[in-house]
């Protein structure tokens, strides 16, 4: 449910609204229900590779996604990744190629034809914002933007989030690299250098 | 066709099934094992396991359609999330906690006056506890307090407590709550030629260690080959247990993975085929002499079906305690394992676990930031909180069963396996006795946030035991206390199905106990 007494911007069926404490639950079933659920992977759709373009539009937006100094080379890294993901896994190629369609024609949009790739980070990071909400992930507030984003964003940039932005972070957050974010020298999946370092906390 | 008669014909490539065969084997007796899943190879668990931390892919997943199964009870118990058909077992994906049963575990009728006793007291399974704990390689210390007398020591050194457990420590102290060590089977040092735990840290987590210094039944199975007496035959489906006109097995039917049917005859039979499907085999394997399954004249078969049932407590603390850097547990609580009167007061463990809490990966999943935004709400959100889980008793009730389902069949249009499940009072009221011991703690802790699984929620441990339950009594069990089945003379279970009761602690090294005694006894049977 939306925050009761929190006037909420939603951008439902035919146009914006304000949604205040009153008379607003019909409105925001019809929002709901003028949207198709959220589209699932096209597990009987070919795998295969990415075009030269579709991978640079990809690694532009791991570089927004990922921390500014993320520990690795990440052109290589992230390549390599979906290159496994749209290879391998069926479904994902359609994904990973809408998404970078997306991208570009976002920034076409507003920037005058340029690519998503040619930005700068700061303009790559406000096309996202143009495309996508931005919230913490503590329980409530998370859970209410969450709801809030699903009926008022793209059915193409719901699906940037859940595939592909989602696929790219979890990436990242479980390599030794996105554990080093919060302090760790190995990871699950890779070996302590010393076997009782869980006995010991983590310096810095 | 028909295959050469050997001396003994196992049905499972488990935990029972493996290291019997090497018993046996090693006496020089003539054994072959049927196995209905594959056979993974060892050298190529790093790239599993990296595929799984990249994508989830599961290593050893169930088939849809040999493994299905439906549900009854109150509970749509989850089978194939804890089971794993193949060599070595649901090993390949266990916890690796080796515990022994208590003494007072083997005599619920007499001191408390519930369930049933064990037909063998814990002073006959003593030694072979030992035995299995050197078989298994366990690592640990006698740091139990509560613990049964023990005749012998652990095998390998103890892994010392995580960070984390020492917080936990200071506090039950200050409560007067004894914690202990976790005795596991997993290299503390190299040993059984594989490698010291170099702490990956996806034991638990990810079910699955890539240099295998856990063991897993696949160390019996290989050892068990290698004594040259031991045939191990993979995607060989067992479906039915033939007579002869004496009314013992005569014969094993099986079903080979290019669908060509192989009857193995055998002088003795043995089912370690895992405690669900150990009875659905003598439930499909009906005849005039036994029309509701074989060894089934009780209608004990398939009937008690425990778990234990869990249940989780976390909270977060205004400290770190650095998790997820090892991938078991180094700490548990058996205090309220053996209370003086389990009528009043059930039986649980409580494990402290060093997976506690969101890991970066899942804390940047529920969150809609990204960039270096996100990086900071991952750092300050990590690593702080503690998890505690309780295993409780179930005690064996009849109508928590397995049987067979004729609206859906397997692969081979054989019934599936109907599996009924509900949990009794008597957990109800463990889960209220471990939830208070459980807030106490973490009271102590100072603990906030802290969450309860819900109460209609049901966490299961995959500990699958009773259905082929042990006895005296051959009217209310299936086998005996050498757990040769009361009705046929020459067919053998053992396994979790064998269990009376569970008690509250991993049942994988008594199910290792029961087969190392079992083993002895069938070497007997066959000698001349």
């Amino acid at each position: 449910m939306l925050a009761s007494g929190a006037a909420v911007a939603v951008a439902a069926a035919g146009g914006t609204a304000w949604l205040s404490r009153r008379g607003n639950r019909q409105l925001l079933k019809d929002a709901i229900a003028a949207r198709n659920p959220p589209r699932e992977l096209d597990r009987s759709a070919p795998t295969g590779e990415l075009t030269p373009a579709e991978q640079s539009a990809i690694v532009a937006l791991a570089e927004v996604l990922y921390p500014p100094d993320p520990g690795l080379d990440l052109g290589p890294f992230v390549r390599a990744y979906a290159a496994r993901r749209c290879g391998s896994d069926a479904g994902y190629l359609p994904e990973y190629q809408r998404a970078a369609r997306l991208l570009d024609e976002r920034t076409a949009a507003s920037r005058a034809g340029a690519a998503f790739a040619d930005l700068s980070r700061a303009q790559r990071d406000a096309i996202l914002h143009s495309l996508l909400w931005s919230y913490s992930g503590r329980r409530f507030v998370g859970a209410t933007a969450r709801f809030a984003e699903g009926i008022t964003v793209s059915e193409d940039a719901l699906s940037l989030r859940r595939f592909i932005m989602a696929d790219l972070l979890h990436a990242y957050y479980s390599s030794p690299q996105g554990w080093a974010v919060v302090g760790y020298s190995h990871c699950p999946g890779v070996p302590a250098a010393d076997p009782l370092d869980y006995t010991r906390p983590v310096e810095g | 066709m028909r295959a050469d008669r050997l001396e003994v014909c196992i049905v499972g490539a488990g935990l029972a099934g493996s290291l019997l065969a090497y018993e046996l084997g090693r006496r020089g007796l003539r054994v072959v094992v049927l196995e209905t899943g594959p056979r993974f190879d060892p050298s190529q668990r790093p790239e599993v396991l990296r595929r799984m931390l990249e994508d989830g892919t599961q290593p050893w997943p169930p088939d849809p359609v040999r493994d299905a199964y439906v549900t009854g009870g109150s509970i749509a118990y989850p089978l194939n999330e804890a089971r794993v058909k193949a060599v070595g077992g649901t090993t390949l994906h266990w916890g690796a906690i080796a515990r022994r049963l208590y003494e007072d575990d083997f005599r619920l009728r007499q001191s408390h006056g519930l369930a049933d006793d064990w037909p063998i007291s814990y002073a006959e399974i003593e030694p072979y506890y030992g035995r299995a704990e050197v078989a298994l390689g366990v690592a640990g210390a006698a740091d139990n307090p509560f613990e049964s007398r023990r005749s012998s020591g652990y095998p390998l050194p103890p892994f010392p407590f995580s960070y984390g457990d020492g917080l936990v420590r200071q506090a039950c102290e200050r409560l007067g709550i004894a914690i202990c060590g976790t005795p596991c089977a997993r290299n503390s040092r190299p040993y059984q030629q594989r490698p010291q735990c170099m702490a990956f840290a996806t034991c638990t987590t990810h079910r699955l260690c890539p240099v295998v210094a856990m063991y897993t039944a696949e160390t019996h199975a290989t050892l068990a080959e290698a004594t040259g007496n031991v045939t191990i035959l993979t995607r060989a489906t067992a479906r039915r247990l033939n007579l002869d006109a004496n009314g013992a097995v005569e014969s094993v039917g099986y079903t080979r993975a290019d669908g060509s049917l192989v009857e193995q005859p055998a002088r003795i039979f043995v089912v370690a085929a895992h405690t669900v499907e150990s009875a659905r085999l003598l439930l499909l394997s009906r005849s005039s002499r036994f029309p509701h399954g074989l060894a089934n004249g009780s209608g004990a078969v398939g009937k008690h079906f425990m778990e234990h049932p869990c249940v989780t407590a976390r909270g977060r603390l205004k400290q770190r305690t650095f998790p997820h850097r090892i991938g078991f547990p180094t700490a548990e609580c058996h205090q309220f394992c053996v209370p003086r009167d389990r009528s009043a007061t059930p039986s649980f463990k409580l494990t402290f676990m060093n997976t506690a809490g969101p890991t970066p990966a899942e804390l940047a999943a529920a969150s809609g930031q990204w960039g270096g935004v996100l990086a900071e709400e991952i750092r300050a959100n990590f690593g702080d909180w503690v998890e505690i889980r309780a295993y409780l008793e179930q005690l064996p009730a009849a109508e928590n069963a397995v049987g067979l389902d004729a609206s859906a069949k397997d692969d081979f249009g054989d019934p599936v396996t109907r599996i009924s499940y509900s949990l009794g009072d008597y957990e109800r009221e463990g889960r209220e006795h471990a939830v208070a011991a459980m807030t106490r703690i973490l009271e102590a802790m100072g603990a906030t946030d802290v969450l309860f699984s819900f109460e209609n929620e049901v966490m299961v441990s995959g500990h699958h035991l009773g259905t082929c339950r042990m006895g005296d009594d051959p009217a209310t069990s299936v086998v005996d206390r050498d757990l040769r089945a009361h009705e046929v003379p020459n067919l053998y279970l053992t396994g979790g199905s064998v269990f009376v009761s569970g008690g509250a602690v991993n049942p994988s090294l008594t199910i290792a106990a029961l087969t190392l005694r079992a083993a002895e006894t069938i070497a007997a049977q066959t000698q001349p």
